[in-house]
């Protein structure tokens, strides 16, 4: 997978070429916004990595101009400026993501990959998380390499917390995307699933466990 | 007081007075002599009137004929007024009873007023006047005179006169006169309340706004326009402030980033854990000290409504991740819905976001830290760790304070959140959890209830 990436400081543009090499990412390396721009109609990308503190121009301003030429690369910004309104004016702008300076490089290549999976995007249709993989065309659960049994509104749950593996899903999301927003939730459903769909974890031998976070929501970890 | 308007008052209501003062003065004085001019001539106009009746007989002898009523007007006076006719030789022909004062000096003219004191310095005092007249040759003098306490009636009158047709007059007209112009200056300061409202709502958030010079007086233009020019100067050295900021966050996270991602293609992954965890502190001390570095430029935090809730599980739902990887469990506990108050949602996710991580970091694994709000509205931060002893409380808050000099961080945390808090107009106060560590409240001021 080609991925551009846009960042002026020279040693950590080649850390990250090299970086998310070790991922499975091609990464190309431009110094300038122009250079950037140039290079996304010279080339095919499927991800856009962007230092917003650019020596040409902000970098803000690129992620305007390529979603007003309607290339809908994915955007993940990279940013040393820990201003909540920079963030929101990113995402605005028609950035996909943001991840702030220092980061590490699994987040990175993780996020790359979540971008990546979004409907219509490249990377597959498997979400894996530690020895489990969901495949989320035919809906099925496999732990070391069996189909694990799991009801449909597990798999659903399931493949919300998958995609957020490591965040916090918080069961507003869960009640919507398994119910509806109209639908008429019992505020038990939510735990009573995922009480169930934890005890199916551990049945079928799955090396990740769902933590409750009371008030809050639902993490996925390995 | 330092006012203008009591300043101008008060030299107004002097001038007044003194002026008021002046002009009663002048007319007393002139109605005074207005007096003592019409009893000059009303007695000088009596000598001349007994004077006339003055007459010869066939002998040559002097005979004076005065007709009954002005005979008895003399006579009924007891000598409180009088007259007398002398000869040349000063001799006195005819008399109304009680003797006159001696003759005055004439210097050329035909009459003369005069006064005496027969009594020296007592009560008595009488006025006089005198003509001279020439019959048959012969040289007569006639001679009328007046006690004073008759004259003050004549006084009396006068005063009572001036007293009620102009006096009084007077003093109404200063009274408006007075009014109308604290009016006056009252509506010329006017303009200068709206510069005020308009200062009043500068703050580092507003930084470019200027006071208006529209309406201000001209005198004031001067002043208004140099504080402008000095809004001018601070808006500059506070942008340039935070255009530091902003880089020196760029130039600080970069090569953090960089030496992170270096260290995470080493072969060695022991060492490199190691290593990760150092700039993982490094990251949190620079991060703190860019927030500490932003906050001192934003001296007045924005006030908005802001949900407590929403940045409770904001900061919560970010943390999260840290808390599970740490073996930690973390929760919010709130027994309403969204809880409305002033303040500044990035600085409160920064405030409540340092007592979380603080928590998390002091207590052992497989404790709960749990953010609690109430509808206070207030948000505590509760812990199971050690606490925090009552005599070190106070020296938490400073900034650098680390309870551990070994332990994580530079001790800046709770200095922000004390400092934000405090822009917040709210407070932070720690007490012990009761079953066992330590609680942190954060308070807000209470807000006007909306729907």
């Amino acid at each position: 997978m080609r991925i551009l990436l846009v960042e002026d400081h020279d040693r950590l543009a080649q850390t990250i070429v090299k970086g998310l090499d070790e991922f499975g990412f091609r990464v190309d390396a431009f110094a300038t916004a122009e250079d950037g721009i140039n290079a996304t109609r010279s080339a095919e990308y499927e991800a856009l990595i962007l230092e917003l503190g650019l020596p040409d121009r902000d970098g803000l301003d690129l992620i305007s101009e390529l979603r007003q030429c309607n290339i809908e690369l994915p955007i993940l910004i990279l940013t040393a400026r820990d201003g909540v309104d920079d963030r929101v004016i990113g995402l605005d702008r028609g950035a996909d993501d943001y991840l702030m300076k220092p980061f590490a490089m699994k987040e990175l290549a993780a996020r790359l990959r979540a971008l990546l999976r979004r409907p219509g995007r490249v990377l597959g249709t498997t979400l894996e998380s530690g020895n489990l993989r969901f495949n989320t065309v035919l809906r099925q659960v496999v732990v070391n390499g069996c189909v694990a049994p799991v009801s449909s509104r597990e798999i659903g749950a399931l493949e919300l917390l998958m995609r957020r593996a490591g965040q916090v899903v918080s069961k507003r999301a869960l009640e919507d995307t398994l119910y509806g927003l109209s639908g008429d939730v019992n505020p038990n459903t939510v735990e009573v699933l995922i009480s169930r769909l934890r005890k199916r974890l551990d049945e079928i031998g799955a090396d990740c466990s769902i933590h409750t976070l009371r008030g809050i929501g639902y993490l996925l970890r390995e | 007081m330092h006012s203008i308007s009591w300043r101008i008052f008060v030299r107004l209501a002097i001038t007044t007075v003194l002026t008021s003062m002046f002009a009663y003065g002048w007319i007393y004085w002139q109605a005074q002599s207005t007096e003592i001019a019409v009893r000059q001539r009303v007695l000088l106009n009596r000598a001349k009137q007994i004077a006339s009746f003055l007459g010869l007989d066939e002998s040559g002898e002097p005979v004076l004929k005065l007709p009954e009523p002005i005979a008895d007007s003399y006579k009924s006076t007891t000598g409180s007024q009088r007259y007398a006719i002398r000869d040349q030789a000063g001799k006195i022909l005819f008399g109304s009873g009680p003797a006159t004062g001696p003759l005055p000096l004439f210097s050329q003219l035909t009459q003369a007023a005069y006064d005496y004191d027969p009594d020296g310095p007592g009560p008595l005092h009488m006025y006089g006047a005198a003509v001279k007249s020439n019959l048959g040759g012969r040289i007569f003098l006639t001679q009328v005179e007046e006690n004073v306490l008759d004259a003050q009636y004549l006084r009396a009158a006068v005063n009572e006169e001036f007293l009620t047709d102009g006096g009084w007059l007077q003093a109404p007209f200063l009274l408006a006169w007075l009014a109308v112009s604290m009016l006056a200056v009252r509506r010329a300061l006017a303009p200068l309340k709206q510069v005020s409202r308009v200062a009043e709502k500068i703050d580092s958030a507003t930084a470019d706004t200027r006071l208006p010079t529209r309406n201000v007086p001209t005198e004031l233009v001067p002043l208004v326009n140099a504080i402008n020019l000095a809004l001018d100067r601070l808006e500059h050295g506070l942008m340039r402030q935070r255009e530091f900021n902003a880089n020196a966050a760029h130039q600080l996270r970069t090569p953090l980033a960089v030496l992170s991602a270096n260290i995470q293609t080493m072969q060695d992954k022991t060492t490199a854990a190691k290593l990760i965890y150092d700039i993982e502190q490094m990251s949190r001390i620079v991060n703190q000290l860019l927030l500490v570095a932003r906050l001192e430029t934003t001296s007045h935090l924005s006030n908005e409504p802001v949900d407590l809730l929403a940045v409770a599980t904001d900061v919560a739902t970010n943390l999260a991740p840290l808390a599970i990887a740490s073996g930690k469990h973390l929760e919010i506990l709130n027994d309403a819905g969204p809880i409305l108050v002033q303040a500044n949602a990035e600085a409160l996710r920064a405030a409540l976001s340092n007592l979380v991580e603080n928590a998390l970091c002091h207590t052992p694994p497989e404790t709960t830290v749990s953010i609690r709000l109430t509808q206070q509205p207030t948000v505590e931060v509760v812990d199971c760790g050690p606490g925090v002893p009552a005599d070190k409380r106070d020296q938490i808050f400073e900034r650098f304070w680390k309870g551990d000099r070994n332990g994580k961080g530079a001790g800046l945390g709770l200095a922000i959140v004390k400092h934000i808090m405090t822009a917040l107009q709210g407070s932070v106060s720690i007490s012990d959890n009761p079953g066992g560590g330590a609680a942190f409240t954060l308070r807000f001021p209470p807000t006007p209830q909306h729907n």
